[in-house]
């Protein structure tokens, strides 16, 4: 039920938040006439429009005593004042007027809420929804046990305080090395295995299904990035995300944010020390058949060696290599096989570049590829490191 | 900047870079002419790693001080933006555009929605000394729309597009609302530009099977 914390009107503490959404109510409550008795663009501003408007409402509803009979707008101090009516030109928390308004509102706005310091008005989300979402993130299989408690504890806090649904977006949780080497260009510039993503360490989720009311009143209903409100006012997201942010914080130490400039993402650790080559280079080491380095480079290089035991040859990015396309040379495994083969018998053994078959060089793309599939099968044994 | 006046017509632009994964930033600038007597300056931020975000400036220098005239910046979620500058316009000034797209992300066909592209053309007003919103249809320059193909669904054209993901990477899914030239009810894979040649010709050399329909953009959204 919309309500308000403190006082609208003549003065009264008209906190911007209560000012908008006795705005907006006003605004959607028509008179005998079927006009709005709130005009303008509700903004949370105190105005002489405002003013008028509770007013008339008062007025029609019998809520207050006439503001046009001596000593108004405070009448209620007139000896002769009926008992119960409001003062005029003011509206308080559990006041006959504000009732009457919430009373008056049309059904499909029955729920108008607003989170405190925003000037922002929306209709409670569906209580069912909430739950479902709640579920399916407690119970989901590809995120960390720890991480997707503390996740689903945000949705239901999100809830019970301010009403409204959070849930995964779409490839949102866990994505596989496959879905993160098929995002677009221009999203990402973590690789295959390079996002925390790909770890069951990160969720994006957002505010999909919202209804808010634009400045017109009209009923905006939004997708997980409020793709809608920031054609509006950035800034108005803004106040949505630092909320949930706001109730992260209290569920939760380990839900952590990457910066401003993405606000859907969250993840279970703070990466401010934490290098995703590097990390990655040590689920390979633990999971794989070969020995990786990580080779540095913006973006990240990798180093194998090639399962032999041996000196470390750069063999290109995490996309070239889950794509097949290590950048391995028939110099480099001569130069490795000949290492591997001197070592095993104990003598200078050369094997020469031209030994090296086309096939061979394919067998050996397939088998540092192969490494980045057992570190896919295995992205629960992944852990950040420096 | 120890990399000459950027504000000099015939500066070349520069590119910064700072910073590892998630604490990388990437700055580039070039110069604008904004009319015969004045430049500007473009500033493209990109930073990020596991969310890539862009942020764009233009400056100028009025009087002896530089000021912001303009930016641009994308919202959350899988978004993508970009600046081009047009070729000199019959006064000798530039305009430029700024495209605004976002990539819906597709899950096993659920929720499954079109991409948006959003392109803004702007021109300096040397009256006011402001920059200003031009409607599309008043741009003289070229700006084109390259369509690779018109679906029923998002679904076909997503799968129509996996299976030239290389050749198509710059191309997104868009309906009537992001491009006036798609039919209403249905979706094309297409990408906007101002460099139609560039781009068609790179998408005939990587996909020679690939039709590619050239509309000019009259005026998109």
């Amino acid at each position: 039920m919309p309500d308000i914390k403190d006082s609208v009107g003549e003065g009264c503490a008209n906190l911007g938040h209560d000012v908008a959404l006795v705005q907006a109510m006003l605004q959607v409550v028509k008179n005998a006439k079927g006009a709005p008795y709130f005009n303008g663009a509700y903004d949370g501003v105190y105005s002489p429009q405002t003013k008028a408007a509770i007013t008339d409402f008062q007025t029609d509803n019998k809520l207050a005593n006439a503001p046009n009979l001596p000593n108004a707008p405070n009448l209620l101090k007139a000896p002769n004042s009926p008992p119960g009516l409001d003062k005029v030109a003011v509206i308080k928390a559990g006041s006959v007027t504000l009732k009457k308004l919430v009373a008056s509102l049309p059904a499909e706005y029955s729920t108008m809420r607003i989170i405190e310091k925003t000037k922002t008005v929306y209709l409670e989300g569906d209580g069912a929804a909430a739950i479902a979402s709640q579920g399916q993130v407690g119970a989901h299989p590809d995120l960390d046990v720890s991480f997707r408690a503390n996740v689903a504890r945000l949705i239901e806090v999100m809830f019970t305080t301010h009403k409204i649904v959070l849930s995964i977006a779409p490839q949102g949780a866990r994505r596989t090395f496959q879905q993160q080497a098929d995002l677009k260009p221009g999203v990402t510039q973590a690789g295959p295995g390079e996002s925390n993503h790909n770890f069951g360490r990160a969720v994006d989720i957002g505010f999909k299904g919202i209804k808010w009311l634009a400045s017109d009143g009209t009923i905006v209903q939004d997708d997980w990035w409020f793709n809608k409100m920031v054609k509006v006012s950035a800034a108005k997201t803004v106040e949505f995300w630092e909320t949930r942010d706001r109730i992260a914080d209290i569920v939760s130490p380990n839900l952590f944010r990457i910066g401003t400039w993405d606000q859907p993402h969250l993840q279970s650790f703070s990466d401010a020390k934490v290098s995703m080559g590097r990390s990655l280079v040590g689920l390979l080491n633990a999971v794989g058949k070969m020995k990786w380095a990580h080779g540095g480079g913006r973006p990240n290089h990798y180093k194998s060696d090639f399962g032999l035991g041996g000196k470390t040859y750069d063999v290109g990015t995490s996309k070239q290599i889950w794509a097949g396309n290590a950048t391995v040379t028939k110099a480099m495994l001569a130069e490795a096989q000949s290492a591997a083969q001197s070592a095993k018998l104990k003598k200078v053994i050369v094997i020469e570049e031209a030994d090296i078959k086309d096939a061979d060089l394919g067998a050996l793309k397939t088998s540092l590829k192969a490494d980045f599939q057992a570190a896919d099968s295995n992205w629960i044994k992944w852990t950040p490191v420096p | 900047m120890g990399v000459g006046d950027p504000l000099q017509r015939k500066w070349e632009g520069s590119a910064w870079q700072v910073g590892e994964e998630n604490q990388n930033v990437t700055v580039t600038a070039r110069s604008i002419a904004l009319t015969p007597q004045l430049n500007g300056v473009l500033v493209h931020q990109t930073a990020g790693f596991e969310h890539v975000k862009r942020r764009h400036y233009l400056f100028v220098a009025i009087g002896r001080k530089l000021a912001l005239a303009w930016k641009g910046s994308e919202g959350d979620g899988p978004t993508w933006s970009k600046v081009e500058v047009s070729e000199p316009l019959p006064d000798g000034g530039q305009s430029f555009f700024f495209f605004n797209g976002f990539m819906y992300p597709a899950e096993n066909g659920a929720e499954d929605e079109p991409d948006s592209l959003e392109v803004a053309s702007y021109r300096w007003n040397a009256q006011k000394s402001v920059i200003e919103s031009v409607p599309m249809r008043e741009s003289s320059s070229s700006i084109v729309a390259l369509i690779a193909g018109i679906y029923d669904t998002v679904a076909e054209a997503r799968k129509a597009m996996r299976s030239h993901s290389d050749c198509l990477r710059e191309f997104l899914i868009l309906s009537a609302d992001s491009l006036p030239q798609v039919p209403k009810g249905k979706v094309a894979i297409a990408a906007i530009s101002t460099k139609a040649n560039l781009a068609e010709s790179a998408v005939a050399e990587c996909a020679p099977a690939l039709r590619i329909q050239v509309e000019k953009l009259s005026a998109p959204r």
